[in-house]
């Protein structure tokens, strides 16, 4: 152990050697190795391949260009085919954070919606579905909020929010429907949870598959989202309910916008970058 | 080893006054800065790429920025600062082909003749179709390291250039640029079968 902890500390470095093999190294660099290698047969022979290669790479000939690479006045006004000098656009780092946030708020009233037309059908009154427009104010600021600090882990808290919010007008402990984000679902009493076959025959074939879409379905959702306003009934309480759709529709148009401008940005950051 | 990288005639000083003259705009005065690095900047792309189509792509494409950025080199020596930007257009090469650059169909042989053996005298053709099928092995070598190991021992290795101007065009520091180069030359041995100090190939 000693002979191999010895070996370590003697000899010089592979770094070192190339330096010395290269006279590239300071001259007192060049003298402690040259003590070295007086007395060690490997470290010389390391040396000597470092120079070896070094004659062998020096051999390969220098090719003359077939053309000048002189600029003319045309090159240097016409844009650039491709520059080596890349930049990062900021748009690429805000859209993709936007659309993900828009995406999320659109899951949770979505699922707030079929929540509401699940269970709350029928027994929906008006107190209760003022709290419930309360519920969404505060849950679109709380999504869009966490989306906007552009982590995607931050949906869990998302979703408890406005399943929080939601329990104190419902009165009792239910899922949060907007959970549809996370792909954990606490285990509840199975009537609240969706989807629930006949409330969501009354929307258009999109909006069941959209709560269990991770947010990559954007475009679909979208489609959805618009259409909802026109399809959906007028329930009773329909203040709280209009409110919801509005909110469904604006999440869904953001989330459209801007993973519409993400994905052309990323075209574009690969085709051209500047 | 003298570096073949020194240009030939003008003076230090004649090159500040062409790039002072760049600066402002002066495509005269870049042009002769082109003349003078464009053998240079031409076969730093084509030993980092390995195809000379690929090379004039990339050299066309750095002399293009190093005018558009002409501003930016300032209290810098032009030349690393213009082998970092034709390095720069490289490496974009290789990612627009998918990282790994252009390797030839045959895989390359062991060399058949150790590279060390006094050159023929009266080189006939057979010698001459040796040599340079040697340079091809020598040469695919180099396209099998990684991209930074492979950019400093072209400079160092194939161009000459010393390794604080090296550091300079990689942007790293002195000890990076000997480390990159002494693991380049251990795979590059070990590739091509290269012994220390006899002529005898070593097993490994």
């Amino acid at each position: 152990m000693k002979k191999l902890l010895g070996f370590w500390r003697r000899h010089p470095t592979a770094a070192r050697l190339s330096a010395v093999a290269d006279g590239q190294a300071t001259a007192e660099d060049a003298a402690e190795v040259g003590r070295h290698t007086a007395a060690c047969e490997r470290c010389r022979e390391r040396i000597a391949a470092h120079r070896a290669v070094r004659t062998m790479l020096a051999a390969l000939p220098d090719e003359a260009p077939s053309r000048s690479f002189r600029l003319s006045p045309a090159d240097v006004t016409a844009p650039a085919r491709r520059s080596p000098a890349p930049t990062t656009s900021r748009s690429l780092r805000l859209m993709p954070a936007l659309a993900a946030a828009a995406a999320v708020a659109f899951a949770v009233l979505v699922g707030v919606d079929l929540y509401a037309r699940g269970g709350g059908a029928s027994t929906t009154s008006a107190p209760e579905l003022s709290a419930y427009s309360a519920a969404q104010s505060n849950a679109t600021p709380s999504a869009s909020a966490a989306g906007a600090s552009g982590a995607l882990s931050s949906n869990p808290q998302a979703s408890p929010a406005a399943g929080n919010a939601l329990a104190p007008a419902r009165g009792t402990s239910v899922p949060p429907a907007a959970s549809s984000a996370t792909t954990e679902h606490p285990g509840v009493p199975a009537p609240r949870v969706p989807p629930t076959p006949p409330p969501a025959a009354a929307f258009d074939s999109n909006r069941p598959a959209a709560t269990a879409t991770p947010t990559t379905g954007v475009a679909s959702r979208g489609g959805g989202g618009s259409q909802s306003p026109a399809t959906a009934p007028p329930t009773k309480g329909s203040a709280g309910t209009i409110w919801l759709r509005i909110g469904e529709a604006l999440a869904a148009a953001v989330a459209v916008a801007a993973g519409a401008v993400t994905v052309r940005g990323i075209a574009r950051h690969r085709e051209v970058r500047t | 080893m003298e570096p073949r990288a020194d240009p030939p005639s003008p003076a230090v000083a004649d090159e500040a006054a062409l790039l002072d003259r760049a600066r402002h705009g002066d495509l005269d005065a870049f042009n002769a800065l082109v003349d003078l690095h464009q053998r240079l900047v031409f076969n730093v792309c084509l030993r980092l790429l390995g195809n000379s189509t690929l090379a004039e792509d990339a050299a066309q494409d750095a002399f293009l920025a190093a005018f558009r950025h002409i501003a930016a080199c300032k209290g810098e020596r032009f030349r690393p600062w213009l082998l970092r930007i034709a390095a720069n257009a490289c490496t974009d090469e290789l990612r627009r082909r998918g990282r790994r650059p252009a390797i030839s169909l045959d895989a390359p042989r062991p060399l058949e003749h150790d590279p060390l053996d006094a050159p023929d005298p009266a080189p006939g053709p057979e010698a001459e179709a040796l040599r340079s099928e040697q340079r091809r092995t020598i040469a695919a070598a180099l396209l099998h390291l990684p991209n930074d190991q492979r950019l400093a021992v072209v400079l160092c290795d194939v161009q000459g250039l010393a390794y604080d101007e090296i550091a300079e065009a990689t942007g790293v520091s002195l000890g990076t640029v000997k480390s990159r180069i002494a693991r380049a030359r251990e795979k590059l041995r070990r590739e091509l079968g290269v012994a220390g100090t006899s002529g005898a190939r070593s097993p490994s």
